[in-house]
């Protein structure tokens, strides 16, 4: 396969794999688990992008990948992105400073990224929406930082299996190995 | 010798002819022999017992698993049937609406809810396939729900009359105040641009005003909690508990065609069956 195929086929895995783990969140968590606050499906993958894809090929996958999961939502699709890549760059920052490969980097990162969204959010909404957020939501955002990390090792093998298969090198350089 | 011994069982066949005498000479072998027994008894009904015991609670063991399963079975059925009987006493009082009201209404089932915590959508399994447009009112029995803002062929999303995003024209129905209800919160909603000599207070049912066309007039928004003033003192705002908990919706309707004389019907039916129901009790 040619190396523009596999970069599509690449990216086209984000998209499509991130708007099923969100499908999955917004339909059958609500039907299963009722009040219990989702955590943010689509997190470890901003994060994978971020941390183990290079900087622009990262950005226009998180792009993507927030156009795909704004359709499940009334958020705007450009508060997403910024909000997105607000998270991109603290999570470069970190990594230029602090890195280890592995899991438990990927779940730290995760935490991270998780904790900052929401306040990301309002923040955002204050400041460009016209009709802002009276408030965050403090039960939701925590239950999602707990609940996110969680989830993320699985996501990681997923996303590096992904890799592998679609024979995209950079991530291993980057620092991304199977458990 | 021979004869002596040949004699001996002679003799004692002779002592034993008279059934009503006892033998001496059996005496201590009877009781030994009955010890014996007693004890052989004893010991071989404890064995069946132990063996019956074992066996029936082996039985009664596997009796139980069996009960237990059933049991399960019986609870998950029972889950089931509450779970319809619910779902009955819903979906009658959805049918029950929808045949007294005259608008066309379309039921819709809730697939899905909105991505983050802060904003407020629902999915549901109805689209343009079935003649939904943008704008079309969601409602459901208890009030309204929001209205469609992103119809797709299959599915649609609902804004949630609670969305930051939404607002809705609306009266006060005591005063006929009119203002326009803009999403707020999880259960909250804010009734802006009220005239600051508009009479409002708090417990005033917030019905739709009709005047968008999407919306049946009259149909309830919410309950007024309380109100300020804006910042100028202006005009006045009230903040709003909404009649519909979206949160816990399953079924809606769509509005797709507002009825002008429906909630006089309502209200006619209402008073219709207030008659019955009196003679009812009085009975």
């Amino acid at each position: 396969m040619r190396e523009v195929n596999r970069r599509i086929l690449n990216i086209a895995f984000y998209a499509l794999f991130t708007l099923i783990l969100v499908s999955f969140q917004t339909s059958l968590w609500p039907q299963w688990l009722g009040p219990i606050p989702p955590p943010y499906f689509w997190i470890p993958t901003i994060v994978y992008l971020a941390l183990y894809q290079p900087p622009l090929k990262a950005v226009v996958t998180i792009y993507i990948t927030s156009l795909v999961i704004s359709s499940m939502s009334s958020m705007s699709a450009g508060l997403l992105m910024l909000n997105h890549l607000l998270i991109f760059t603290i999570l470069l920052a970190l990594k230029s400073r602090v890195f280890w490969p592995g899991t438990s980097y990927f779940m730290l990162a995760t935490a991270i990224a998780s904790f900052a969204f929401s306040p990301f959010l309002f923040l955002l909404s204050i400041m460009i929406e016209a009709n802002p957020m009276p408030y965050p939501r403090v039960l939701p955002w925590l239950t999602a930082v707990l609940l996110t990390p969680i989830l993320s090792p699985f996501l990681y093998n997923i996303f590096i299996w992904t890799d592998r298969t679609t024979k995209i090198d950079q991530a291993k350089e980057l620092g991304a190995d199977f458990i | 010798m021979f004869v002596f011994l040949a004699a001996i069982p002679l003799v004692l066949m002779n002592t034993e002819q008279d059934p009503k005498d006892t033998a001496l000479y059996k005496v201590p072998f009877i009781y030994v022999g009955g010890t014996l027994q007693k004890a052989y008894a004893g010991f071989s009904g404890m064995i069946r017992g132990t063996t019956r015991q074992y066996l029936d609670l082996i039985g009664l063991k596997n009796e139980m698993a069996e009960m237990r399963d059933e049991n399960q079975l019986l609870k998950a059925k029972l889950m089931q049937y509450e779970e319809v009987v619910e779902e009955n006493k819903r979906l009658g009082q959805l049918l029950n609406f929808k045949i007294r009201t005259k608008m066309k209404l379309l039921p819709a089932k809730v697939v899905g809810h909105d991505l983050s915590a802060d904003h407020f959508t629902i999915t549901i399994n109805r689209g343009l396939k079935h003649g939904l447009k943008k704008l079309q009112a969601v409602i459901s029995v208890d009030g309204v729900v929001g209205y469609i803002f992103e119809p797709q062929q299959h599915i649609s999303q609902v804004l949630l009359l609670t969305d930051r995003s939404a607002s809705v024209d609306a009266i006060v129905q005591r005063t006929r105040a009119r203002g326009i209800s803009v999403g707020r919160s999880v259960q909250s909603c804010r009734l802006r641009y009220l005239e600051r000599s508009d009479d409002i207070k708090e417990g005033d049912k917030v019905v739709t005003s009709g005047l968008q066309g999407y919306f049946p007039k009259g149909f309830p928004i919410g309950e007024v909690e309380t109100i300020k003033s804006t910042e100028y003192g202006i005009s006045v705002e009230a903040f709003l508990k909404p009649s519909v908990n979206a949160s816990k919706l399953e079924e809606v309707f769509i509005v797709l065609e507002t009825g002008e004389a429906d909630l006089k019907l309502q209200s006619q039916s209402e008073k219709e069956d207030a008659p019955k129901k009196e003679t009812e009790s009085g009975e």
